[in-house]
């Protein structure tokens, strides 16, 4: 069967379809690990995006979490939901830049390769783009704890109580994080969002 | 847009909380801490009804979610985009490389695992394990902490640096200490006064004589010790000498000093810390202090590396000094009162010089504020910075004023006014914009850095160019071509070279736009008319991706 990308289902424990696999990776499975993982890469280069503006780092930080679940996976108890677990993985690694951002890649000006066209957005999307950069530059004045909250909720559906596990915070904390969050950026952007 | 003010409705976040959220409060203890344990949901749906600033709260709320949703969808396409690979190829990759890392390294142990990746005990538990975990450390911590600091204490309790001193007040240790042989009693005045304190109860009993002030040694400074008692006595009239002139000098006669480039530099440093002092203490004096002190740091122009040196040891006094910082910031909120800047312009125009090369988070806020009140202002930032004086932040408070100009209407995203901010500035501060452009999430700021990045005098940021003419975006792609064809031709020749590559339009398109002769071969080629060329060469950003174009449509014509 091949895992496919989209958005895995919410759940709050591990789920049989999980525990399967998880059961197979603890066997020695070398492909269990990669059936497990597959269903989150989307939420996990979305949310590294968020901490990221520089898609070289964010990629890092993805590959950076991806390495650390493949190593913990066997240990995984399954106490909380993968995706959880997943995304705590990435939050503690987001704030610890040192572990694994590298240096960027040296580029030698003898050898360039310039793109032969400029910009691959049309020019009918400009108007969409300008409330979604508009949204960017408010979500990047929040804190990292208000940004990652307000993602997990809009995006994620996460609720409050997994929110709160993946921030290492209360729930009452995380719903005053997205609470937050929310009033910050329609402050900034409320015009936009009008009829 | 309407610029009336919009009333808020004290009950909008309990209404978002219910009915965006979908989550009833169901503790009490929720309740009471969010405040809304005097709500019921019924009485929220009646006040939704009827409250039509709840009702357009949440409208955009929940426009908000929808369009946050779909903004994260466009961030991990555009991470795709930037490798030039499907978001299925991006997460395949990602997963094969992180499994051949995890490979090559041991699998992670219990203890090791907890540490890197904890994992939670339940989604939704009361209290994380991690969190525990980490308050029980910060007590451990601490308490380990205040013990070493109480085991210190009592250490140097027990083990005295110095010989006790006696007391006077107490007879009979006094006594002792006049009676023991190896404290014989001084014989003089001047040894009485050189002699530790420990013999001072005895020196109480001798009968002391008048001393005349000339008479009197100055205290010991640490280090004189060590040297020949006439050096150190010499040492000692010189530096009084030289205090006492620095006391007497007036404030105008301090700046002059500051300013005096064949002065010694620690003669001019000293001056400014005589100001700063007398800014700081004498009130009578603080006006005419701080406004020379500030004349004084601000007519500091066009420098040279020692000069460059000096001003920078000067700004930092400025920033190690709380009075004058409060000072600045006093000064810049009352031109923020200004109907008029012109009117206070030698004042205003040393106060803003000196603020902005002091660079502290407070100040750099208060000239935002003052460059909103006032455009000119703007301009008088960009040139207090292009001594080269304040090398951190500098970029992003000119971004940040140029922004906000922006978002006035009173300036565009344009290489004019890309130039008029950054055109001159010290390389130091170029270059941190590439950094600034790499951070930002936003699309007009990336712009602005690529315009910005385009005023350096060498190839400092041509990686960082090229790097943005990469980007998915249109308009960030085509502010960095534009960005390079503005680099000096030196720099651009080393990009020459590429140009003969095939499907290379867009650098073809730089090296023409830029003029460099090497590319007048593509133009010939390309057949351009007059006007053409005319848009080519002096065309706004607007009209460039149409000069692009031609370079491309031209490129794929048979040679």
């Amino acid at each position: 069967m091949e895992p496919t990308l989209g958005t895995p289902p919410r759940r709050t424990s591990t789920s049989d379809h999980e525990q399967h696999w998880l059961d197979r990776c603890r066997a020695g499975d070398p492909d269990a690990a990669q059936h497990l993982l597959r269903p989150h890469m989307t939420g996990l280069m979305a949310l590294a995006r968020r901490y990221c503006r520089d898609a070289h780092w964010a990629e890092d930080l993805v590959q950076e979490t991806l390495v650390r679940a493949f190593k913990g996976l066997p240990n995984f108890r399954g106490d909380s939901a993968l995706r959880t677990w997943l995304y705590r993985i990435l939050v503690r690694l987001a704030s610890e830049p040192t572990r694994w951002q590298r240096a960027m890649p040296a580029q030698l000006i003898d050898h360039v390769d310039i793109p032969d066209s400029c910009g691959n957005v049309a020019e009918e999307d400009a108007i969409a783009r300008e409330l979604q950069d508009r949204l960017d530059e408010a979500m990047e004045r929040l804190t990292d704890r208000q940004r990652t909250a307000m993602h997990l909720r809009s995006v994620e559906g996460m609720d409050y109580a997994t929110i709160s596990t993946v921030l290492s915070c209360s729930a009452a904390a995380a719903r005053m994080h997205v609470l937050e969050a929310r009033r910050k950026i329609l402050s900034r952007v409320k015009e936009h969002l009008d009829p | 847009m309407s610029h009336l003010p919009e009333y808020a409705c004290p009950r909008t976040s309990a209404v978002l909380t219910v009915h965006l959220d979908g989550e009833v409060l169901d503790d009490q203890l929720d309740r009471e801490e969010f405040g809304y344990a005097f709500l019921c949901e019924d009485s929220l749906h009646k006040h939704l009804r009827e409250c039509h600033v709840c009702q357009r709260e949440l409208q955009r709320a929940r426009r908000l979610d929808a369009v946050l949703a779909s903004n994260a969808g466009r961030g991990v396409a555009d991470l795709a985009l930037a490798n030039h690979e499907s978001v299925d190829e991006l997460a395949n990759r990602l997963l094969d490389q992180a499994k051949r890392a995890a490979d090559r390294t041991p699998a992670m142990s219990d203890d090791k695992a907890d540490d890197d990746a904890p994992e939670p005990t339940l989604a939704g538990g009361p209290s994380p394990r991690a969190a525990n975990g980490n308050r029980s450390g910060y007590w451990i911590a601490a308490t380990s902490l205040a013990a070493a600091g109480v085991i210190a204490w009592l250490t140097l309790l027990a083990t005295p640096t110095t010989r006790p001193t006696p007391n006077a007040s107490n007879p009979s240790e006094a006594t002792e200490v006049a009676k023991s042989p190896a404290q014989p009693l001084p014989n003089n005045d001047q040894t009485a006064r050189s002699t530790p304190t420990a013999n001072r109860p005895a020196q109480a009993a001798v009968p002391s004589q008048p001393v005349a002030p000339s008479q009197r040694a100055t205290p010991r400074q640490p280090g004189d010790a060590s040297l020949p008692s006439g050096l150190a006595k010499r040492m000692r009239l010189a530096r009084d000498r030289k205090l006492s002139n620095q006391r007497s000098a007036t404030a105008t006669e301090l700046a002059a000093r500051i300013l005096d480039r064949d002065a010694n530099p620690s003669a001019r440093l000293a001056a400014a810390r005589q100001l700063i002092q007398s800014a700081k203490t004498d009130a009578s004096n603080r006006p005419q202090s701080t406004q020379q002190l500030l004349g004084a740091l601000a007519a500091y122009g066009d420098l040279g590396e020692h000069e460059l040196y000096v001003h920078g040891q000067l700004l930092n006094m400025l920033r190690g000094s709380r009075s004058m910082q409060a000072e600045l910031q006093q000064r810049l909120l009352a031109l923020l009162a200004e109907r008029d800047l012109q009117a206070t312009s030698p004042t205003a125009a040393s106060t803003i010089i000196v603020a902005a090369r002091v660079g502290t988070a407070k100040l750099d806020n208060a000239l935002r504020r003052l460059t909103r009140r006032h455009e000119q202002v703007g301009q008088l930032i960009a040139s207090s910075l292009r001594c080269g004086a304040r090398l951190h932040g500098a970029s992003e408070l000119l971004l940040d004023c140029w922004r906000d100009q922006v978002a006035f209407g009173n300036q565009e995203n344009t290489p004019r006014w890309a130039i008029s901010w950054f055109g001159g500035q010290p390389e130091m501060l170029i270059a941190e914009l590439a950094r600034l452009r790499q951070t930002s999430n936003s699309q007009d700021a990336r712009v602005r850095c690529c315009l910005a990045m385009g005023c350096a005098t060498s190839d400092i940021t041509l990686p960082a160019l090229l790097q943005a003419l990469r980007s998915p975006r249109r308009n960030e792609a085509t502010a960095a071509a534009w960005g390079i064809a503005m680099l000096p031709h030196r720099v651009l020749k080393k990009l020459a070279a590429s140009s003969e590559a095939p499907d290379t339009s867009t650098l073809r398109a730089i090296l023409a736009r830029a003029g460099l002769p090497q590319a007048d071969r593509w133009i010939q080629h390309l057949c351009l008319k007059a006007p053409q060329l005319q848009l080519l060469r002096d065309g706004s950003l607007n009209r460039w991706p149409e000069a692009i174009n031609w370079f491309q449509r031209g490129a794929s014509l048979p040679e």
